[in-house]
């Protein structure tokens, strides 16, 4: 065993530039992120949506008109460049991917970037 | 901790160490290579055994100036009819050089074939080699033949390109589409049956489309929507798994796993939708999908990586394997587990996670943050991202391997450049995890365009083993822009090019 051990730690630090990094020997409780609502008894599950980010059906027929893959929507009766989430309070509100108020003029707001992009933005090389 | 535990540690150390690499050229080697004028970046890796050699074959973005179809002015890009970014590369000797393959020739209906690789080669007869691109219809292609600007209006499906001679050359095999819908993404994967799977998503439906040939001459078939009940945010990412392998014959299952918008209501089990980013994943068997499970917390999408003076796109934020045993081959309850690393961000900086699953997913998921660099358990600085996950799964008496690799910042959080580093996902006897992240390619300036476009992924690849060894091997292909960054334009840098790294 120690004959093993041995080579292994030859193996291991036979190269000085090679940087390591291995676990902290005692997980720092206070750094770990919070999994609250997405794991339960070490097992994950459907978490809540996220701050901003639940998204709420598009409704009535408001709309702008929609370019392909990207998100127009109709939200609490206003036209939406962006699509719709619920507020704190409920209400549907107009977003895209966590922006308030959803895409200014000259942008959509693009299902591929999921934020917003210039109209024309080439999506791939 | 007991002997024996230790002496698995050191050997996933051992199997883990070395110097950081700067890597083979894939492409670009130097002005005699056919790739040297071009950039490539954004890879997918195969290995075929063809007529006595190993061939590993790299698919990429293949911007070659030598086809004249794409042209760039001061304010847009303009894309002719027979453009093609399906380029690729391969290596007879291992991955110690490479050499350039070419790049498919679109057709007459599907005018434009644009990028996002996948490739695999098939696991009943290897000489066929399957390599798909997004791609645009003729439907969708302007009259002019020309066009200016964004393709996201004009892509309408993908095509699937083979190769009968283990990866080495190629041409069309078939287009899929679903009534000409955006595809985005592209994932393959094949059976020792000979299944070929292919795998995008209809952006703008939210939805999976997998397609299936049960043969390497079959012509594809769109099998059922995995996730009916939910709402697919970006690429899927499928694998095939073998339980039992060692054991008695395949039994085939299909995996696919994804980002999500959200899911109806009690599609995932309890009462809520799921949050923006968790991934789920599902399993094809004996001709049904089953139940998806949740496979991770929120994950990053798309994040973007600001670095000292310029920025970095990134892609899909998970990579997933199946079927591998533990490190610990003797416990049977760890084998044949679905592993997965995935990116998290909390706002001010990424770092990556793991989780894992039974492998016929006949419960729920479970984290595993003793994977990746995850604050509380690792001391990384700065941003790590883009994980991919690659196992070996293990035959008779060869043991089997699960490695892993990140993009990393750790070296020079603030910087603009970064690097990869690797590790085994490893399990303790006791059923612990643990991974060591050792430097693997070491820091690369990132030389992106202006939208920061540098590739979106690349591959991790099992490759064959070490000479006179059973030691798993495995291939990471990686943007590489050390020929100098000479250029970063709208829509375009230079040089970029992809370059390979293997271990152990």
């Amino acid at each position: 065993m120690r004959t093993v051990v041995a080579i292994l730690c030859v193996l291991m630090f036979g190269c000085a530039e090679t940087r390591r990094m291995e676990p902290l020997p005692v997980p720092d409780r206070e750094k770990i992120p919070d999994n609250t609502g997405y794991v339960q008894n070490d097992e994950f599950v459907a978490g809540p949506p996220l701050k901003g980010l639940a998204f709420a059906p598009s409704e009535g027929n408001c709309a702008p008109e929609r370019k392909p893959v990207t998100f127009t929507a109709c939200c609490g009766g206003s036209p939406c460049n962006g699509h719709c989430v619920y507020a704190d309070d409920g209400k549907t509100t107009c977003s895209c991917f966590g922006l308030a108020g959803g895409c200014s003029q000259g942008f959509v707001c693009s299902k591929v970037a999921q934020k917003c992009v210039k109209e024309d933005e080439p999506k791939v090389k | 901790m007991k002997q024996t535990a230790w002496a698995w540690l050191l050997l996933a150390a051992a199997i883990g160490s070395g110097c950081a690499t700067t890597g083979v050229p894939v492409t670009g080697t130097n002005k005699e290579d056919p790739s040297w004028d071009g950039s490539q970046s954004e890879t997918a890796t195969s290995v075929a055994n063809f007529a006595g050699k190993s061939v590993i074959t790299v698919a990429f973005n293949d911007e070659n100036p030598s086809q004249m179809k794409i042209d760039y002015t001061s304010t847009t890009r303009k894309v002719h009819k027979g453009a093609s970014l399906m380029g690729w590369a391969y290596s007879e000797n291992d991955g110690a050089s490479w050499k350039y393959g070419g790049f498919v020739t679109p057709s007459d209906d599907w005018p434009v074939l644009w990028g996002d690789p996948a490739i695999v080669s098939s696991g009943n007869d290897q000489k066929f080699v399957f390599m798909s691109n997004l791609a645009v219809p003729k439907s969708k292609m302007p009259a002019s033949g020309e066009i200016f600007g964004s393709l996201v209006a004009h892509i309408g499906g993908a095509c699937i390109a083979r190769s009968s001679n283990g990866g080495k050359t190629f041409a069309l095999h078939q287009c899929v589409h679903n009534n000409f819908e955006f595809y985005d993404g592209g994932s393959m994967a094949s059976s020792t049956k000979g299944d070929i799977y292919a795998a995008f998503i209809a952006t703008d439906s939210f939805r999976y489309d997998i397609w299936h040939a049960k043969n390497e001459n079959d012509q594809f078939t769109k099998l059922p929507d995995p996730f009916p009940k939910c709402r697919m945010a970006m690429h899927p990412r499928i694998r095939v798994g073998y339980p039992t392998l060692s054991l008695g014959s395949p039994d085939v299952s299909l995996f696919v796993a994804g980002q999500i918008y959200d899911c109806q209501k009690g599609a995932l089990g309890g009462e809520e939708t799921g949050a923006y980013g968790q991934i789920i994943i599902n399993r094809y068997h004996n001709g049904n999908w089953g139940t998806p499970r949740v496979f991770s917390n929120a994950s990053a999408i798309n994040p973007e990586v600001t670095l000292s003076d310029r920025k970095l796109r990134t892609g899909p934020q998970f990579s997933f394997d199946v079927g591998a045993a533990s490190i610990d081959g003797n416990d049977q309850s760890m084998n044949n587990e679905i592993r997965m690393l995935y990116t998290r961000s909390d706002g001010k900086r990424l770092w990556v996670e793991g989780s894992f699953c039974k492998f016929d997913l006949s419960a729920n998921c479970h984290p595993a943050e003793e994977w990746g660099s995850t604050p509380g358990y690792y001391s990384y600085k700065g941003d790590q991202f883009t994980p991919n996950v690659r196992a070996f799964p293990g035959f008779l008496t060869i043991p089997s391997a699960w490695v892993g690799t990140f993009v990393t910042r750790d070296h020079a959080p603030a910087g603009n450049t970064v690097a990869i580093r690797r590790g085994s996902l490893a399990v303790f006897p006791n059923g612990t995890r643990f991974m060591i992240g050792f430097d693997f390619v070491a820091p690369l300036l990132v030389c992106g365009d202006k939208r920061g476009y540098w590739g979106d992924y690349d591959d991790l690849q099992f490759i064959g083993f070490e000479k006179n060894s059973v030691n798993a091997r495995f291939l990471r292909t990686y943007t590489d822009s050390s020929a100098g960054c000479t250029k970063q334009w709208e829509y375009t840098s230079k040089a970029v090019h992809v370059s390979s790294a293997a271990f152990p």
